[in-house]
């Protein structure tokens, strides 16, 4: 266990450095800024409260999902790109706790978009939401955000096994928004695509906030939608690991093609 | 003679699509053509529908659409530029004595009808997966505006695509132009609530005419009665295209003077 914390501080702080370059973050940067504004020109506008309250949480959610989804997708692509997988499967440390590391990292390192996204909000409302529950909204904004981890947590191993290519993630990212009902409730959503939301926690997640937020449902509501999203975390945690065994499997029985 | 003419053009085309356009393989392609552009409306509308009600949703549907037509066109043509430096082939194209004019207009030439599917795309999403009607729509001036929107579009993304050589990065500039076309264009954010600055600005921005006209059209008004800005849009796209290609003979002289751009 011990081993495994330092792996999992060297690569959360590798991860991290590479993040913080100019390009790593400008780039996203004035992407979130771009939908931020769109957003907050709707909503805040809108003298809606119920959407206000909705997108205050659901935007910078929106942000880490665009991004979290897309560098950790690529993570061990990445690795295997720059040749550095095959030391990173040598090493005694499994690679989906290297890769869970570095899957934190991102996300800590949005934290600038999703606080950017905030600001911009509040300049187009003029005022915060208020919030009918601040320890259930806490507990529910947790769970949100361990929902986008347990999804972009997936897309590593994902992605490498199926060879993934520029613009990959290019419908999977506003997808993730839209089925999420980070900007709405998902119940506004076509048929077809209101049940594709229930398979993600986010959008569990996400009821669970409104409910938070705005005191609506009782308290059995909140708690199935918490417990719901938990699951489903749980499951796509299990499911990334069975895709991370496949990824390994397959390097070590066809080569990682690393050195080319 | 024209024959031949025209398989050079095809031929350069197809190539710098081909080596420069990174998001050509099969998932990639249907990831932008077909499956971004009508989530990127329903993002949107559905906000629009919940934040204000049935009406805006079919105001923001029309203005994502547009907005959908920017960043693919964007997207595609700026990282081409981008990765003709970082893949080292810029020092050949300027060792050649090929046509310039037609290097520069063939970067953006198959990406043109990409965008145009894409649209087409978002609208039948509009349509059939969020049940907007669009009854009484002028059809034959809702499709001239998004031709003039997309061929000014493709001309405004050359211009910006010469930025890309010399600055190593395609990806923030898009980012920059992101935030310009969600804010100045009116495809979310109606000019007139705009700083007056900023709403000459947007002005300058291809879509912004042609979004008007092409609300407009969608109301139902005649030809005649969204020329002005079909005008407009036109005139926005003509400057870019002598602009652009300015540029990009301005870059390629720099880099014969001072043997630039030679290493990624």
């Amino acid at each position: 266990m011990r081993m495994y914390m330092r792996a999992v501080r060297a690569a959360f702080r590798q991860q991290w450095r590479e993040q913080l370059t100019l390009q790593g973050t400008l780039a996203p940067l004035l992407s979130a800024t771009a939908l931020a504004i769109g957003v907050g020109w709707i909503v805040g506008r809108s003298e809606n409260p119920a959407a206000l309250s909705h997108v205050f949480v659901g935007v910078p959610l929106m942000g880490l999902w665009q991004m979290g989804v897309f560098r950790t997708g690529w993570v061990l692509e990445s690795e295997r790109f720059q040749g550095t997988l095959d030391l990173m499967l040598t090493t005694r440390t499994p690679v989906y706790v290297v890769v869970f590391a570095k899957t934190l990292a991102i996300m800590a390192s949005q934290a600038v978009t999703a606080g950017l996204a905030l600001v911009i909000l509040f300049a187009f409302a003029g005022e915060f939401v208020s919030v009918d529950s601040v320890p259930y909204l806490f507990a529910s904004s947790l769970l949100a955000i361990g929902g986008v981890v347990a999804c972009s947590f997936v897309f590593a191993p994902f992605v490498f096994l199926v060879g993934g290519r520029g613009g990959f993630f290019n419908a999977i990212m506003p997808l993730g928004t839209v089925l999420s009902g980070f900007l709405y409730p998902t119940g506004l959503l076509p048929p077809v695509f209101e049940a594709m939301a229930r398979l993600l926690p986010t959008s569990w997640a996400m009821e669970g906030v409104v409910r938070a937020t705005r005191g609506s449902g009782t308290s059995v509501d909140l708690a199935t939608d918490l417990a719901v999203a938990g699951v489903l975390i749980c499951a796509y945690l299990a499911l990334a690991a069975v895709l991370f065994r496949k990824a390994e499997e397959r390097v070590r029985i066809s080569g990682s093609l690393a050195v080319f | 003679m024209i024959t031949a003419a025209a398989k050079t053009w095809y031929r350069q085309a197809l190539l710098s699509y081909k080596g420069l356009f990174l998001w050509l393989n099969w998932p990639g392609y249907i990831s932008n053509i077909f499956v971004r552009p009508v989530l990127l409306v329903m993002m949107f509308s559905l906000t629009g529908k919940f934040a204000r009600g049935e009406e805006a949703a079919q105001t923001f549907a029309i203005g994502m659409s547009a907005y959908g037509i920017a960043n693919l066109l964007l997207g595609g043509i700026m990282q081409g530029f981008y990765y003709e430096r970082a893949f080292a082939t810029l020092s050949m194209l300027f060792a050649s004595s090929g046509s310039r004019l037609q290097n520069y207009l063939c970067r953006g030439a198959l990406h043109w009808p990409n965008a145009l599917l894409s649209l087409a795309i978002s609208l039948l999403g509009v349509r059939f997966i969020l049940g907007i009607e669009f009854e009484g729509a002028n059809w034959v001036a809702v499709s001239l505006a998004f031709v003039l929107i997309t061929t000014s579009t493709t001309l405004f993304a050359l211009t910006l695509g010469n930025l890309c050589i010399p600055i190593r990065d395609w990806q923030a500039p898009y980012g920059v132009t992101q935030i310009a076309f969600l804010t100045l264009s009116g495809a979310i954010i109606p000019r007139d609530d705009l700083p007056v600055g900023l709403r000459e600005l947007g002005g300058l921005l291809p879509i912004t005419h042609g979004l008007e006209a092409a609300r407009a059209a969608f109301d139902g008004a005649s030809l005649s009665g969204v020329s002005g800005d079909l005008l407009l849009e036109a005139a926005v796209g003509a400057g870019y295209a002598v602009l652009g290609y300015a540029l990009f003979r301005v870059s390629e002289g720099y880099a014969r003077r001072t043997g630039a751009y030679e290493m990624t």
